[in-house]
């Protein structure tokens, strides 16, 4: 794991493909599908934004909803109560609002292990649910908040308001979430990380303050949840209760658990899920049937497992691991 | 000279039950200290007390002159203690010298290039130097999951002495070992820096006095006596709570 990872050949070429992804499918698509690739796009924000708290610090939470929709919240509220629309000052708020709460909410249930852990997250999810509904002078109750209007993209021109400039803002919002992944993954925070989550007593006798990691990670992975978060507001001009709901964490660890085994897995899971649900929806009133007997088989066949077979199977083994030189 | 690890009239109760009871014990440094008794003698007790997974419900503990009772284990380890552990705790999912390189990055300061890569710390020469002193060099890619028992033992200990502790505290280190890989085991340990104090607890007689020079005599959670691993009053004591029996007189003279 020991890689040199300089600019390196594989994010040199990935950028690349993303790029070209990027303009074939803003410059190609209907308005309808670009408008369901935006809503793609910033689903696997949220889905890459789980994966370094479950992949790197083994912590399944089940809190990512309340980050993604405090974000989305904090940008509604700031265009509709304050009349802000700027777009950099709109995420860089649901960033900052959402770390504040992914502080206090890893202070209270990092002490906790497994179940607890998961049960202390989505109990929180649930709470902020609560508020979003019963905060009826903030948040417009289940209502929601209405007539988001686009946020400028200023110091560049116009506003986010064209399919293509939404599509084009989400998923460069995701290719940078995917870069801070990438840069945790290989700095030597991540690799604490992972050896906490392999051996959390070995770690702390080594003289790690696990907790002060684990904290760490938790902030990061809610800052990285709040961007997507704010951005789906934006694209529907609209927030509700909906974006806080517990089925939306749910979600993002399906993701997680699809995409697990590769650094993008989560990412590449996180449009297929959105898109299927698209697609399904179009063509069955019973799409959450099938979706749900989908997700089985596919927990069924159990990726990370199919993706380590086939990789033993079709690659080359790296001589004498990867390690640095 | 004051002592490198000292507890002080220990007492913890668990779940209503005395574990241990004013229980004191000094290591001075460079001193290699065996602890044995019988099970549940509370050995195992006093090292999570004195390693910081359990605080006393009275007493004192002190590393260096310092009092570090309300420390907790990374705190006290950054201090100077290092630790192995009765069930091998090693971090699996890396090979032999990812481990080696985060013990070894555990004592350089946090904040420093904590979000760049860690092979630009430049700590995987180091981590080959340790591991060739130690002879586990030529296993240093193989993942944790493929070494032997003994080599995650051996393993273990280097990881315990990579931040060149003060004081190495051993927590069974043959248990489930081969004959071989016990006379390795024993071997490395006779190889550690003098100047570092050990603190081992085994249940394998031989091997305890044979590492060490002081033996402390445990049953039902205090101290019976502390001496030299060749004195006879102390292998007396061994024998009297290990097979019972009446020692008081033993008891009398070594006692102190």
């Amino acid at each position: 794991m020991l890689r040199r990872h300089g600019p390196g050949r594989a994010l040199v070429i990935g950028l690349a493909l993303a790029g070209v992804a990027v303009v074939l499918i803003r410059n190609g698509s209907s308005t309808y599908s670009l408008s369901v690739w935006s809503l793609a796009v910033v689903g696997a924000g949220l889905g890459m934004s789980l994966s370094l708290l479950v992949t790197y610090a083994g912590l399944p939470s089940l809190a990512q909803a309340a980050f993604y929709g405090t974000g989305g919240y904090a940008v509604g509220i700031l265009a509709v109560k304050q009349g802000q629309d700027n777009l950099w000052l709109g995420l860089l708020l649901a960033a900052a609002v959402s770390g504040v709460l992914a502080l206090v909410l890893g202070l209270v249930s990092l002490r906790t292990r497994g179940i607890y852990f998961q049960i202390i997250t989505l109990s929180f999810t649930a709470m902020i649910w609560g508020l979003a509904v019963k905060w009826r002078e903030l948040t417009g109750g289940d209502d929601g908040l209405v007539g988001i209007l686009s946020p400028s993209i200023a110091p560049f021109k116009g506003y986010l308001v064209t399919p293509q400039t939404v599509f084009t803002v989400s998923a460069l919002s995701l290719i940078l979430i995917c870069l801070v992944v990438r840069m945790v993954r290989n700095s030597a925070f991540g690799h604490v990380l992972v050896g906490i989550r392999d051996s959390e007593s070995r770690m702390a006798a080594l003289g790690y303050r696990t907790t002060a990691y684990r904290l760490g990670a938790f902030v990061i992975s809610g800052v990285l949840a709040a961007i997507p978060g704010a951005l789906l507001t934006y694209q529907l001009q609209f927030v509700s209760p909906a974006q806080l709901n517990f089925v939306v964490s749910i979600q993002a660890l399906l993701m997680v658990v699809i995409g697990a085994g590769t650094l993008l897995g989560p990412a590449v899971a996180g449009i297929g899920v959105i898109w299927l649900q698209e697609i399904l929806q179009r063509h069955t009133d019973h799409w959450l049937l099938v979706l749900g007997v989908i997700y089985i088989i596919v927990a069924m066949v159990n990726p990370p497992m199919l993706a380590q077979r086939l990789r033993q199977r079709w690659v080359v083994r790296e001589p004498a691991m990867e390690s640095a030189r | 000279m004051r002592p490198v690890l000292e507890a002080t009239d220990i007492s913890v109760k668990l779940g209503g039950v005395q574990i241990l009871s004013h229980l004191s014990i000094q290591i001075e440094r460079g001193e290699r200290r065996a602890i044995v008794g019988p099970n549940g003698a509370g050995k195992t007790t006093m090292f999570n007390v004195l390693t910081g997974v359990l605080r006393p419900q009275e007493g004192r503990v002190a590393l260096l002159g310092r009092d570090v009772t309300r420390w907790d284990v990374s705190r006290r380890a950054n201090c100077g203690m290092g630790r192995t552990f009765q069930i091998t705790n090693l971090m699996h999912s890396m090979t032999v010298e990812e481990n080696v390189v985060l013990a070894l990055a555990a004592s350089l300061p946090v904040r420093r290039d904590l979000f760049r890569p860690l092979a630009s710390r430049g700590l995987d020469r180091p981590a080959s130097e340790l591991l060739d002193r130690w002879g586990l060099g030529d296993r240093r890619h193989a993942p944790v999951h493929a070494l032997s028992y003994g080599e995650r033992r051996e393993l273990e200990l280097v990881l315990a002495v990579a931040g060149e502790p003060a004081v190495l505290l051993l927590d069974e280190p043959a248990a489930g070992l081969s004959p071989t890989e016990t006379a390795r085991v024993c071997e490395l340990v006779e190889r550690l820096p003098r100047e570092t104090s050990i603190v081992l607890i085994e249940h394998d007689l031989d091997m305890a006095l044979a590492l060490s020079d002081t033996v402390t005599v445990m049953s039902e959670g205090s101290i019976r006596g502390t001496g030299s691993a060749d004195d006879p009053a102390i292998s007396a004591l061994v024998e009297d709570v290990y097979i019972g029996g009446t020692a008081e007189q033993e008891d009398a003279d070594v006692a102190g």
